[in-house]
């Protein structure tokens, strides 16, 4: 896809690192125990500053998902494919898109799992496919 | 009812047009001028001025300022709204917090952007980093997927959110500043393209450029202005519910908590209200606040839907302007059109889709599509004459 590219910050370039090992990473509140996403400055539960980045097992469920007929700029060659809301066991929510799965397959509530596209020659963006 | 010391004095709303290749600013003029003609005002007589984020003129630091500059006004009291969509009737709050503590008294509410003209914004914070390498289609992507979970929870179905959409294109029909005003029937709203799977080009707003401006002072000086003020009776608003939640119900929203206070305060009881004005970015935004300000319970939403009659001689007559879905949405002027036509209603200046009892009149404001989420900010007033 002609996805653009993101450009880490401070606080996310530990996310985008973990990614280029096929690792997904997420915030963790070392003084509440709540896993945050987005990256944060803080702790959405509690406003802590100790957070540490945790590898989350990549497994998750379909909380919502919706099919792009039209898509934005970069995309259009796509249609149609996937976007959805994706709830990981750990309890975050997370958008992204399933693929190798076609359009009429998914569903609310359907396990899926992380894999890892490139993005470019050193960024690497996490995306889910169904579990088997 | 509840207090009657501060009133929205007069307005004035701009044609509505699609590519119109004048700037913002152009607008600006027009409907700050506009407004100060209908008040039968002097520039000197407005000293506070709140003016609404915008997509085509608010990308600098110094967007009210600039528009303060342009229109040579000097107020002592000066505000930008920049809650999306909710920030029309967030500046009339600001407003009216800023004229009961006494600092102004006579203040302009300027709305107005030129997204199909000039497109300005560039979005910072999360989106660039996760939420446009996925490729949703802005916020109807993002609406569609609160869209698909509501109609599971809640039982919303096509039908449901066509009638919403057929109802306000009638009402558009007879409101000669709406941009569409072709005939919809079921069959036309269910085949129209599909944009986001389930969310459909007529549950969704078209972009144009326009606005428009308001002046709200107290009741007091209203007297000299109009015969006709229409008085702010309450309001309530909530930004980010459940923002802590990392899994949130999203058929839940801001809007649970933002109405009871403004009821409380107006001295109104929701069945009280005869004309329902709320923000229609999207069908199913219209759909959920009929649940969540409480016309009806969450249970009990799909079965109201289908027995209310929405018309303007209905049972709750609903955005009897046609809405932002058949007037167009003025990029992030959106709220005035919604809320100019709850002041037309209540001023019995509505022409030919004017109802036989607007008083009193709830308006909404709704703003900003989070990550995987619903909106971010509600705002629910309650206006009278």
């Amino acid at each position: 896809m002609g996805r653009p590219v993101p450009k880490p910050t401070n606080i996310t370039k530990p996310f985008w690192e973990a990614t280029r090992q096929n690792k997904l990473v997420i915030q963790y509140c070392k003084d509440c125990g709540t896993y945050t996403w987005y990256p944060r400055p803080v702790c959405m539960k509690c406003m802590s500053r100790n957070l540490e980045w945790k590898e989350v097992s990549g497994k998750g469920k379909v909380y919502s998902y919706t099919i792009t007929h039209i898509a934005p700029k970069g995309f259009e060659d796509q249609v149609p494919y996937i976007v959805a809301s994706i709830d990981l066991d750990e309890g975050v929510r997370i958008l992204s898109n399933i693929v190798d799965c076609k359009p009429d397959e998914v569903e609310i509530g359907m396990r899926v799992e992380v894999i890892f596209e490139d993005l470019s020659e050193d960024m690497k963006l996490p995306v889910f496919k169904p579990s088997k | 009812m509840g207090k009657k010391d501060v009133v929205i004095a007069a307005y004035y709303e701009t044609k509505y047009a699609r590519r119109s290749g004048r700037s913002v600013y152009d607008f600006a003029g027009e409907a700050a001028s506009g407004v100060l003609q209908n008040a039968g005002l002097k520039k000197e007589d407005i000293d506070g001025l709140a003016v609404l984020t915008s997509f085509s003129g608010a990308n600098e630091p110094f967007w009210s300022v600039r528009v303060c500059e342009a229109l040579a006004l000097s107020p002592r009291w000066l505000q930008m709204v920049d809650v999306g969509g909710a920030s029309a009737v967030v500046a009339v709050a600001r407003a009216a917090e800023a004229i009961r503590d006494k600092r102004a008294e006579t203040v302009m509410i300027l709305g107005v952007d030129s997204p199909t003209t000039e497109w300005n914004t560039v979005y910072k914070g999360y989106r660039a980093e996760f939420e446009e390498p996925y490729g949703p289609m802005g916020p109807p992507g993002l609406f569609a997927l609160f869209q698909r979970r509501v109609m599971k929870e809640l039982g919303i179905t096509l039908e449901h959110l066509g009638k919403i959409a057929i109802t306000q294109r009638n009402h558009a029909r007879l409101n000669p500043n709406a941009l569409l005003r072709d005939e919809m029937t079921m069959e036309s709203y269910i085949n129209s393209r599909m944009v986001s799977d389930p969310l459909r080009l007529f549950d969704s707003v078209m972009f144009c450029d326009g606005g428009g401006a308001l002046i709200v002072t107290t009741a007091e000086n209203a007297e000299t202005i109009t015969d006709k003020p229409v008085y702010i009776l309450g309001w309530g608003e909530y930004h980010n519910f459940n923002g802590s939640d990392p899994l949130p119900d999203v058929t839940q929203t801001g809007f649970q908590l933002a109405t009871p206070p403004a009821l409380k305060e107006a001295d109104v009881k929701i069945d009280d209200i005869k004309t329902f004005q709320p923000y229609d970015d999207f069908t199913v935004a219209v759909a959920m606040q009929l649940a969540e300000c409480g016309f009806t319970s969450r249970e009990e939403l799909p079965k109201y839907i289908e027995n209310t009659d929405f018309s303007i001689t209905g049972d709750l007559p609903l955005n009897t302007g046609g809405g932002q879905l058949s007037v167009g949405q003025p990029g992030l002027a959106s709220g005035m059109v919604n809320l100019i036509e709850g002041v037309r209603q209540l001023r019995g200046e509505a022409g030919e889709r004017q109802v036989k009892d607007a008083n009193p009149t709830l308006v909404t404001g709704l703003g900003v599509v989070t990550l995987a989420r619903h909106w971010h900010s509600n705002i629910v007033m309650v206006l009278g004459v």
